[in-house]
């Protein structure tokens, strides 16, 4: 469990899939023979210190065992000593992931609860969501909802098969230049919007300068982290801000019970696309091991830096594209997601020049989302390791972060300003990832990250909202105590 | 009643389980597993107890005020015998878990012992069970008014936050109590700590008679305390050793046999 | 049993289904809402912001009910817990008061106005002593000597309070349970015991009504008309809405521009009115006498201007935005002097303005009309014949018409601005001699009881609608005396005009609708059905709303004026409704409208009788030209824009006192701190604490 690479696709078709790369754990058992002498220490960029002298300050080996016992370990074969490997450095990493999936969370909840502007109805959602929601009754609305769900995933499935299509007729530049232009438009304009829209919510007075110049600044140091190389901590905390805009985003845009049932749907699909034989993210998990490249990691959030400081230069600029993969997909779905295309009377929205302008840019567009899809699909394959820092992180694909903070952004959403609905489905899809992630040190298999979570979120959120919420209100209005 | 009130009536109700969080769990990645584990636990047995709730006001006359408050009741009661019956099944569980962990492992002795179990439970239900009780009453003491209007007591908050304090203090102790009765087949143990936990419920009935209601809970919290610190491990002599900065010496004559 | 345990199941996974609303029941136990209450929004002209702002948060104060003018000194300086929500009663709602608070808004957050059941005694108007003072036709140019009301103040009892600025908000509560609810918290908390400080808590408000637009027209609209953001908000709008006109000789609308040989008598009236509060304006005598006058004369003259007997057209002519520098008539003069309407200045023969004419007491009626036109001897000449018109047919009706002095200017009237155009004969028919006789100008009092419109008691709605009150019999005598004068004006015979008589039940139910209720089931017939459900059910609110929003008004005025003067047709309902008389019809709808009525419901079914109604009545638009040509700092032309809101809602909760808040804020602080600490030292003496009883190398703490 200690290296699992799971891809996620964000796609603004909502693509999505994750899976968990077996190289890196063979990689590591491998490796593992050679290594045991160092492993107990910490090596300088090394996983185990990465976070940032986890634990009380010893390393985790000695959680509960006494010091002495380690030495004797040498002689076990590599299997028991991987597995326990796995078992005490399991916990970590599932840490490793909840913080940052914890923030992105506060990120969107805190967006949700102050900012009206991501809570206001749009007249139109996106063009993939062309049945409105607002029909006289409930049947219709159903079917209008089961529609738009239907056309997302139809084209999300198109895309990917596109997108392995792609991948096996080695149209690399193509990915590359459309994952650059997309995490661009993503940096500079989503960050824009978010930007307007907290300074109208407070009321503050910008200037253009002022706005031109922080938005270049933030959008060019996120290129920068994400495309090239910055400290860890900041493009860990790019990518949470793109997950979180990305989240916000739909949650805006897409109707209500569209949104619902696009997250089951898309659960459904991520469990078939990694299991089932013909599934296309399996089959571009495999054809990437078979070519053994390193797959452009799509909207991978690694919690350790890849030091590949004593590696040749021929694999820098594959480890930038690998780091660079990731969010420029995202930006991709991104940036064709808000596309309202009707400007309605009332909302002094968009005007038509603006929706044209957007729909000519989706156009190219289009054929980013296979790319998207098919990077986000590819599990990250890391080139043999020589050294044994690279082992110890753990990555999360971006389009996870950003379906677990859809959902509990929505769930935040609920009138009332309950805050139950909210932390319920927090803990909720914790534990879904935590039971995932234990899965995954079970089966040693790839697996999608999105199912056990969202359906745990999904019974929370419908269930407290429906049945705790008056149970505890009743009870707040005694002050009972339970 | 605004800002100050909202940070104030956060860190009574909060102050003592953050603390705890902070120097004794966060470090520990596992701790902090187990205790969102609990968390979920507790979630999973309030989602029962309100289901039951809601089928029965359903299924009952809504006009008819005291039989809203006598289903509320049942509700509550139902809803801590709930609580007991997961922390029952979070231990089965998490013996379970030990096990299969100590036998995969090969290791003479597990990552974290049931003790430590206990406590991160505990600390997890009572996270849980004071977060669902609180976090909506700290929402609304942001804004400008306090409670009162319609004639309630105006130390709502307050005393919602002291309450809080209590319960998650509570079922902390509750935990360690519980697993080490498990442990040890204490079925006394066990029935008294489930009576105390009913106890402690049905005194929240008296709100808003304040005194009435939070007198003997934090009475029962000091006795689970001393209870829970018995159970753990610790005792007089120790504590009044470490009070007079003799654990140094202690610890070194402890240690010498070994 | 099984039905209702199946509709239980049915109930309960419904239930299920359905995410609550539910209202939060701890936020009921702080907050009591004001269910009905209406503020006083910001109006910005091309110089200066107008009306009421609060802070984007609300304004919390803590209540304080005044008393008397000297309980201010509370308010203003002797009151230990700043800033106070001031509540008035409408007695003390007056200039002085108003002005203290305004310069003591420090502590100040806010002002309710509790609005009577009965008007004010001594007479309330909170709008301008000169109205449309620099944008009617006399300036300095025309003539300086009737410049700014130096010959007459117009509106004399004017405070000018909706012309002031304030920076706190203020709302208005009717008089009922909820305001009661308000007085008893105020004197439960807040009332000092013989000179003692009250005592925490303390019964506050908070009010919203944050308004977006600030400084004046020229700044919102640039504001407005950024591009870059992705979703631009427009921070205010222009006020504006439609003319609706209707001609007795039947004209080619499509064809714009001046008409040759057809000469046009201008009858108008005004469709709007204002008050203090936003949307609240009855304007009674201001608008709706002269408007269900003018709407009765026209329906009196319907069946002897068919068939083209008269020389001249009779234009009817209904302005709104009149109240706000002339926007409707102004907008009607700019369009014909650009060949945009269906006639032009040079088709207008003659004006004949009805204006305030609810008669009072006296059944006196003054002709006024401008000296310094009438200095020009045709011009004088056809005032003179209109005046001799109206004052034959006054006599014959038994009350009498005079005019006021040669030196009395125009009062304020859409008149002026076809003036500014070009000297135009024209006469305005006012029930005062010299200043307004009205003392509640444009105030939330010019309602039905100021008109003395009174029923007698225990009867239906229905009832009410069908009985012909004395307002209705003085109104229709003015209404037949304007009919038979424009008769005689557009050419027709003297002895014939004695026949024409306005309907008194007709003026009875259009002043129950317009000033009772106006969803009633006599206009229920008359209009379409796509507007019946819009129909308010308290009586018609006059102001004029922004562009984007149709007043009521206009379509009821609409409606009334295409079935009072239009004829019913022989067409079919889809026919009608795409303005066609048959299906190969292609030019009727240059000249003709046709609305399908709903027409009366048949007994004990919600069906109802339908019919096409063919009449020549049209809107045009009524927004300001200075909109149109974008100049929004114009002088010549009305520049009046409403701001945009985010929400207006209001609510009564306690507060605490701030040593409270702060010293839970110590205690939180201090549980924190002592937790950390207890907390630090148990966890670093933990291995000692729990030494004993510790299970050999198994368990570590």
């Amino acid at each position: 469990m200690a290296n699992n690479a799971e891809d996620v696709e964000n796609n603004m078709q909502d693509q999505q899939e994750s899976n968990t790369a077996p190289e890196p754990i063979q990689q590591q058992q491998e490796a593992t023979g050679t290594r045991v002498r160092s492993r107990g220490g910490s090596g300088p960029g090394g996983g185990d210190s990465e976070d940032g002298g986890g634990g009380s300050g010893s390393s985790p080996e000695q959680n509960g065992q006494p010091p002495t016992s380690r030495p004797s370990r040498g002689v076990e074969n590599e299997e028991d000593e991987d597995e326990e490997m796995t078992l005490k450095y399991g916990a970590k990493h599932v840490i490793m992931l909840f913080v940052p999936v914890t923030l992105c969370m506060v990120v969107v909840v805190a967006t949700i609860k102050s900012v009206s502007f991501y809570t206001q109805n749009v007249g139109q959602g996106m063009i993939y969501t062309p049945f409105p929601e607002k029909t006289d009754t409930v049947a219709e609305r159903a079917v209008n909802s089961i529609l738009n769900a239907t056309i997302m995933i139809t084209v999300i499935i198109v895309m990917t098969f596109v997108l392995v299509l792609l991948y096996k007729y080695r149209c690399y530049k193509v990915i590359h230049g459309w994952l650059f232009l997309s995490s661009l438009l993503l940096l500079f304009f989503f960050s824009y919007i978010y930007l307007t829209e907290v300074f109208k919510t407070y009321n503050v007075a910008m200037d253009y300068f002022t706005l031109a110049i922080i938005i270049w600044n933030f959008g060019v140091v996120g290129m920068m982290c994400i495309h090239w190389k910055g400290p860890l901590r900041l493009q860990q905390a790019y990518l949470i801000m793109i997950s979180a805009l990305m989240a916000l985003v739909f949650i805006k845009y897409l109707p209500e019970w569209t949104a619902w049932l696009i997250l089951v749907v898309i659960s459904v699909y991520d469990l078939l696309a990694v299991l089932c034989p013909i599934g296309p993210l399996r089959i571009l998990v495999e054809t990437a091991q078979e070519r053994n490249e390193p797959i452009f990691p799509a909207l991978i959030y690694s919690s350790t830096m890849v030091w590949l400081v004593n590696m040749a230069d021929t694999d820098r600029p594959k480890r930038s594209s690998e780091e660079a993969g990731s969010p420029q997909q995202e930006t991709q779905e991104a940036v064709a997601s808000p596309v309202p295309s009707s400007p309605s009377q009332d909302n002094g929205g968009f005007t038509s020049s603006w929706v044209r302008q957007q729909q000519h840019q989706l156009g190219p567009l289009q054929s980013t989302e296979e790319t998207r899809r098919e990077i986000q699909q590819m599990p990250s394959a890391r080139p043999p390791v020589e050294d044994d820092e690279e082992e110890r992180g753990v990555k999360l694909g971006l389009g996870d972060f950003i379906f677990y903070s859809m959902l509990v952004g929505k769930a935040s959403v609920t009138a009332g300003g309950d805050w139950n609905t909210t932390l319920a489905c927090f803990v909720a899809i914790l534990i879904g990832l935590c039971l995932t992630l234990l899965l995954l040190a079970i089966f040693k298999k790839a697996l999608p990250a999105l199912p056990i979570s969202i359906f745990f979120g999904l019974v929370f959120y419908f269930a407290t909202g429906n049945l705790v919420r008056p149970f505890m209100d009743k009870l707040a209005l005694h002050q009972f105590y339970i | 009643m605004t800002a100050a009130v909202f940070f104030g009536c956060t860190f009574i109700a909060f102050g003592p389980a953050i603390a705890l969080f902070l120097f004794t769990i966060a470090r520990e990645p596992l701790r902090v597993i187990f205790l969102i584990a609990g968390a979920f636990f507790w979630l999973v047995s309030l989602l029962l107890a309100s289901l039951v709730w809601f089928i029965s006001v359903q299924i009952s006359n809504k006009d008819s005020a005291s039989q809203q408050k006598g289903l509320l009741i049942f509700g509550v009661v139902l809803s801590v015998l709930l609580q007991e019956t997961f922390r029952f099944a979070y231990y089965k569980l998490l013996k379970k878990a030990n096990e299969g962990l100590l036998a995969l492992s090969q290791e003479e002795t597990m990552p974290i012992s049931i003790r430590q179990l206990a406590y991160v439970s505990g600390l997890g239900f009572g996270f849980m069970s004071g977060a669902f009780s609180v976090v909506n009453i700290l929402a609304d003491s942001v804004g400008p008014g306090t409670v009162g209007i319609h004639g309630d007591s105006q130390h709502y908050f307050l005393s919602s936050a002291f309450m809080t304090m209590a319960i998650i203090l509570l079922h902390m102790f509750w935990g360690v109590v519980f697993f080490d009765a498990c442990e040890k087949q204490r079925w006394w143990a066990l029935a008294a700590v489930v009576t105390s936990h009913l106890v402690v419920s049905c005194l929240t009935f008296q709100n808003p008679e304040y005194v009435a209601s939070l007198v003997p809970t934090y009475i029962i919290l000091f006795l689970m305390g001393v209870w829970a610190f018995y159970t753990a491990g610790g005792s007089l002599r120790n504590l009044k050793l470490c009070l007079t900065c003799k654990d140094k010496d202690f610890l070194l004559a402890n240690h010498r046999p070994r | 049993m099984d039905l209702l345990s199946n509709k239980r199941i049915v109930n309960l996974l419904v239930c299920l289904f359905f995410t609550g609303v539910g209202c939060n029941s701890v936020e009921d136990k702080i907050y009591v809402n004001l269910n009905y209450s209406i503020p006083c929004v910001r109006l910005l002209n091309a110089t200066h912001q107008i009306g009421c702002q609060s802070s984007m948060s609300g304004d919390v104060g803590v209540l304080h009910l005044l008393e008397s003018e000297e309980n201010l000194d509370w308010v203003l300086r002797s009151g230990p817990n700043p800033p106070y929500i001031v509540i008035l009663e409408s007695t003390l709602f007056t200039r002085s008061i108003m002005m203290k608070l305004k310069n003591g808004s420090s502590r100040v957050a806010g002002v309710v106005v509790v609005a009577p059941t009965t008007n004010p005694q001594e007479g309330f108007s909170p709008h301008n002593t000169c109205p449309n003072e620099n944008t009617g036709v006399y300036s300095e140019d025309y003539d300086p000597t009737m410049a700014h009301c130096n010959v007459t103040v117009w509106n004399p009892l004017g405070n000018n309070l909706s012309y002031e600025e304030f920076d706190f908000p203020i709302f208005s509560l009717k008089d009922d349970n909820d305001t009661q609810v308000i007085r008893q918290c105020y004197m439960d908390h807040n009332r000092a015991a013989n000179g003692s400080v009250p005592q925490y808590p303390l019964c506050a408000m908070q009010l919203f009504s944050h308004m977006s637009a600030v400084t004046d027209t020229v700044t919102c609209m640039r504001r407005n008309s950024i591009n870059f953001s992705i979703n631009p908000e427009d921070v205010c709008d222009p006020l504006g809405d439609f003319n609706v006109w209707a001609s007795t000789n039947p004209l080619n609308n499509t064809a714009k521009g001046h008409k040759t040989g057809e000469t046009v008598i201008i009858a108008a009236a005004r469709l709007d009115s204002r008050s203090f509060f936003f949307d609240l304006a009855p304007g009674a005598e201001s608008t709706a006498s002269g408007l269900v006058t003018l709407l009765a004369a026209a329906n009196a003259l319907r069946n002897f201007t068919q068939d083209n007997q008269l020389n001249r057209t009779i234009f009817y002519t209904f302005f709104h935005g009149e109240t706000f520098d002339y926007i409707g008539s102004s907008r009607m003069v700019y369009d014909m002097e650009d060949n945009q309407f269906v006639v032009d200045l040079d088709n207008v023969h003659s004006v004949l303005e009805i204006g305030q004419v609810g008669l009072h007491g006296d059944s006196k009626l003054w002709l006024h009309s401008d000296p310094v036109s009438r200095k020009n001897s045709s011009i004088n000449e056809e005032v003179m014949k209109l005046i001799n018109n109206l004052t034959s047919s006054a006599k014959d009706l038994n009350f009498s018409v005079e005019e006021p002095d040669v030196t009395q200017p125009l009062p304020p009237s859409s008149l002026q601005r076809f003036l500014l155009a070009r000297p135009i004969p024209g006469v305005v028919i006012e029930n005062h001699q010299t200043s307004f006789t009205n003392r509640y100008y444009q105030s939330m009092f010019d309602n039905a009881n100021y008109l003395n419109l009174s029923y007698p008691p225990d009867l239906t709605p229905e009832e009410q609608l069908n009985f012909v009150t004395d307002t209705a019999k003085a109104l229709t005598k003015v209404a037949t005396m304007v009919a038979r004068t424009l008769f005689v004006q557009a050419g027709g015979d003297e002895t014939q005009s004695q026949n024409i008589q306005a309907d008194d039940l007709l003026v009875s139910r259009m002043l129950y609708s317009f000033l009772v209720m106006a969803n009633n089931s006599w206009l229920q017939q008359l209009v379409s059905s796509e507007y019946a459900n819009q129909i308010s059910n308290k009586t018609t609110n006059f102001y004029i709303g922004v562009t984007q929003m149709t007043s009521e008004p206009t379509f009821l005025v609409q409606f009334l004026l295409a079935n009072l003067t239009g004829s019913t047709a022989n067409i079919t309902k889809e026919n009608c409704k795409n303005q066609k008389e048959n299906k190969d019809d292609t030019d009727s709808k240059d000249r003709y409208s046709y609305i399908w009525a709903q027409g009366a419901a048949r007994p004990n079914s919600t069906e109802r009788d339908g019919f096409c109604v063919r009449s020549t009545v049209h809107v045009s638009k009524a927004v300001s030209p200075a909109f149109e040509i974008k100049e929004y700092g114009s002088k010549n032309y009305s520049t009046w824009t409403e701001s945009r809101w985010k929400q207006i809602k209001g609510r009564i909760f306690l507060v605490a006192s701030h040593d409270l808040e702060m010293l839970t804020l110590g205690v939180g602080v201090g549980v924190l701190l002592t937790s950390l600490l207890l907390t630090y030292f148990v966890s670093s003496k933990a291995d000692m604490l729990f030494s004993s009883g510790r299970e050999p190398a198994n368990a570590t703490y």
